[in-house]
């Protein structure tokens, strides 16, 4: 069978030129497919996959564009951006201002690029899945250790914490427990250093009680319900569940070049009703 | 070159959008005769009446025209005739009517008894779209966001709307549009290879079909896992697909039963760029890999972070299902950047666009028996690959230049499609090699040879 691009390519030997354009030609920086160069973006784990998704789109449409991340907890994104080793630092909070532990990085700017829904999250083998907020303060500081106290089985519970430095662990600590501090060791404790040590220790763990943003949430976990509220994308949206942060680029000063350019493509209509909604995050004009 | 073009106005760059090419040359002077002497345009003394071809709804059209003072002006009659349009002379008005837009010149200027008008603003009275060489009274789809063919004839373009995202099926010659389907939450459509239906995800994850004839939708599988860069297999029989949310398994989803069945489950995170074989037995990807990061967060503002990515680069793999094992092979070491993976139909060779560090792209393949890897072509920048039908569709530079071309894999000939402007940014192409082009956020197909655009 003869193809269609054979077709024209006839068509095309007897045209010699033929132009797109008598739209006038854009500069080169104009030029989508034009664009090159290198980002690195680091920081958090939470926004990882959204990221990696939203750089292989970009990708499609800038192939020159080569772009490098990596998700090792929040406070490494305003750190490398600050030390220079990454164009983009990604945070669960504004890092511009100061939240409980960590101070403000001054000079970078919060690029706004996701609402990050988080749950407390138990492994399939709990049952008490729908807790107070009192509850988790006492589960996560250790006063309550057996998950017969909270309505569920007699079974020891298991605290898996984020290290200190995680956007996930601010969040939740912060809409989650009303501040309460967690507890920091002992046997029934485990901490883990991203969001994907979480989801396999709570997977695997029997009691294991944990916290994760709505991305990492699999079959082999239970999102619990606080103060009778499922943690659900309608509930963040018609305001009745709180925990829930805005995920955040950072950059040195305002973004430029292909920095700008691909953090515009993370906001745009498309990315943000797309894949972003795919991947459990919740765009930005749901919260207006 | 653009005859509607205006040299001076702030309606310039719209008329630059609007013309095509010349067909004859000036055919010789005349007396100019102003409708109303008042008018600044009408003080020509002499002008030459030429002629330009224009494209009015995907139809091919000549218009008179002449140049005054820089001013490309329209014969009236011409355009009112191409359009359809009413046309009356009473006394020096003329009013042209095109459904229910009503324009009266009285500053026309004439020309041997022709009447001649700027011919933006004019179409624009009369509700007329125009958009990068090609007038239309089709109301074009606007600001699109994604497009697939359907079939030689017809794309599916999508756009977002204030409910979520609009389908529309539309007419590759002249942009003439129906929606097909709304929606909100969905993922992208793929159309099949026979063009008779597309898929979609739900925000649950179910995926449904749509017929495109019927525009009837029908949910075929319930399985609610994340599903990402979903594609029909070449029968058309199932759906290939990275499941969850970091890319890790590669499955397949029978649209006979919804059943879904793991192809590769290696445990890998973040896979990229699913390529399939036309047997579905065979598939290829990219491997995304995230540098090693360590960080003392003692002191925070010690910054004493490092991020090392020794061994990150993007590497192409290959596995064959039927070795059911779970290893996929690794095809590449290289350290360029990598991108647009196709894997031949029989599986015997992926090909890929490599950039080296000066960001210059070549076609290189490997054989997947052997991991033997080859240069396939280098004579311009690559941009873009596409597979069609045995062949591979690139989007090239060279200077200033774009190109559109097909390249036999097997020889490594390449034969130029097209010159393109600078402005093209992506190829849309068909598995039979139709190809779209998207130039500055607009749609362009090629009608009889030249490329026209569809959306605005």
């Amino acid at each position: 069978m003869k193809l269609n691009w054979l077709k024209v390519a006839t068509v095309a030997a007897l045209i010699a030129t033929i132009g797109l354009g008598s739209v006038q030609a854009p500069t080169k920086t104009e030029a989508a497919s034009k664009l090159s160069g290198k980002i690195v973006i680091n920081g958090s784990s939470a926004l990882l996959p959204l990221t990696l998704q939203a750089s292989n789109e970009f990708k499609k449409l800038n192939p020159k564009v080569k772009i490098s991340a990596s998700g090792a907890g929040s406070i490494t994104g305003p750190q490398s951006v600050r030390k220079g080793i990454a164009d983009i630092g990604a945070v669960d909070w504004d890092a511009t201002k100061a939240v409980p532990g960590f101070e403000a990085f001054t000079g970078q700017v919060a690029n706004k690029v996701a609402v990050t829904p988080f749950a407390a999250v138990v492994n399939k083998s709990v049952t008490a899945t729908s807790l107070t907020t009192k509850q988790l303060q006492d589960i996560f500081s250790g006063k309550v250790t057996n998950w017969k106290e909270v309505g569920g089985k007699d079974a020891d519970i298991i605290v898996v914490n984020r290290a200190f430095g995680s956007g996930t662990r601010v969040n939740f600590q912060q809409k989650a427990l009303n501040g309460t501090d967690f507890m920091t060791k002992g046997s029934n404790y485990k901490e883990v250093k991203t969001s994907g040590d979480m989801k396999t220790a709570v997977e695997s763990t029997p009691g294991a009680i944990g916290y994760l943003d709505f991305a990492y949430i699999t079959t082999k976990m239970t999102g619990v319900s606080i103060n009778g509220v499922a943690p659900t994308v309608d509930n963040v949206i018609n305001g009745k569940y709180k925990v829930w942060g805005y995920g955040y680029y950072m950059t040195k000063g305002q973004p430029t070049g292909v920095v700008k350019e691909f953090i515009k493509y993370v906001q745009s209509a498309k990315f943000q009703n797309g894949s972003l909604k795919k991947l459990k995050f919740i765009p930005l004009s749901a919260m207006k | 070159m653009n005859l509607f073009e205006n040299k001076k106005g702030d309606e310039q760059q719209m008329k630059k959008a609007v013309v095509i090419s010349v067909l004859a040359t000036a055919l010789g002077a005349a007396a100019v005769t102003p409708v109303m002497a008042q008018s600044a345009t009408q003080s020509v003394q002499a002008v030459q009446i030429g002629s330009t071809t224009i494209s009015i709804n995907g139809t091919a059209v000549a218009i008179r025209t002449i140049d005054a003072s820089g001013v490309t002006l329209a014969s009236v009659r011409d355009l009112a005739k191409a359009l359809e349009a009413s046309l009356n002379v009473a006394g020096s008005t003329i009013t042209v009517q095109l459904n229910h837009n009503v324009v009266s010149l009285n500053d026309a200027v004439t020309v041997n008894g022709t009447a001649f008008v700027e011919p933006v603003s004019f179409l624009s009275k009369l509700g007329v779209g125009y958009s990068q060489g090609n007038i239309t009274t089709i109301k074009l789809l606007q600001d699109v966001d994604q497009v697939t063919w359907v079939n030689a004839s017809k794309l599916i373009v999508s756009k977002s709307a204030d409910t979520g995202r609009e389908d529309y099926l539309v007419d590759a010659a002249t942009g003439k549009n129906e929606l097909l389907l709304t929606s909100s939450d969905t993922s992208e459509l793929i159309v099949s290879p026979d063009g008779s239906k597309a898929a979609y995800s739900e925000e649950d994850g179910t995926v449904n079909i749509i017929d495109l004839s019927t525009k009837q939708s029908t949910k075929v599988s319930t399985d609610t896992s994340i599903k990402n860069e979903m594609q029909f297999s070449a029968d058309g029989s199932s759906i290939f697909f990275f499941q969850g949310d970091k890319n890790t398994v590669i499955c397949k989803l029978s649209l006979a039963d919804g059943s879904v069945t793991k192809i590769l489950e290696d445990k890998v995170d973040y896979k990229a760029n699913l390529s399939v074989s036309a047997d579905g037995t065979k598939v290829a990807y990219f491997q995304i890999k995230q540098p090693v990061v360590k960080n003392d967060a003692t002191d925070v503002s010690k910054d004493d972070v490092t991020i090392d990515p020794t061994g990150t680069e993007t590497q192409a793999y290959f596995y064959d299902s039927a070795k059911a094992d779970n290893k996929p092979v690794q095809l590449t070491t290289d350290k360029n950047d990598k991108a647009f993976l196709e894997l031949a139909a029989d599986g015997s060779k992926a090909y890929f666009v490599s950039i080296n560090d000066d960001t210059v792209g070549s076609v290189a393949s490997v054989n997947t028996a052997s991991v033997e890897a080859a240069s396939v072509y280098s004579a311009e920048d690559v941009y873009q690959l596409n597979q069609a039908g045995g062949k591979l569709v690139l989007l090239t530079a060279k200077g200033d230049a774009n190109s559109i071309s097909a390249l036999d894999p097997v020889t490594g000939t390449a034969s130029k499609l097209y010159s393109v402007s600078d402005g093209v940014s992506e190829l849309i192409v068909s598995g039979n090699g139709d190809i779209a082009a998207i130039s500055n956020g607009q749609v362009a197909v090629p009608v009889n040879g030249k490329f026209t655009t569809i959306t605005r």
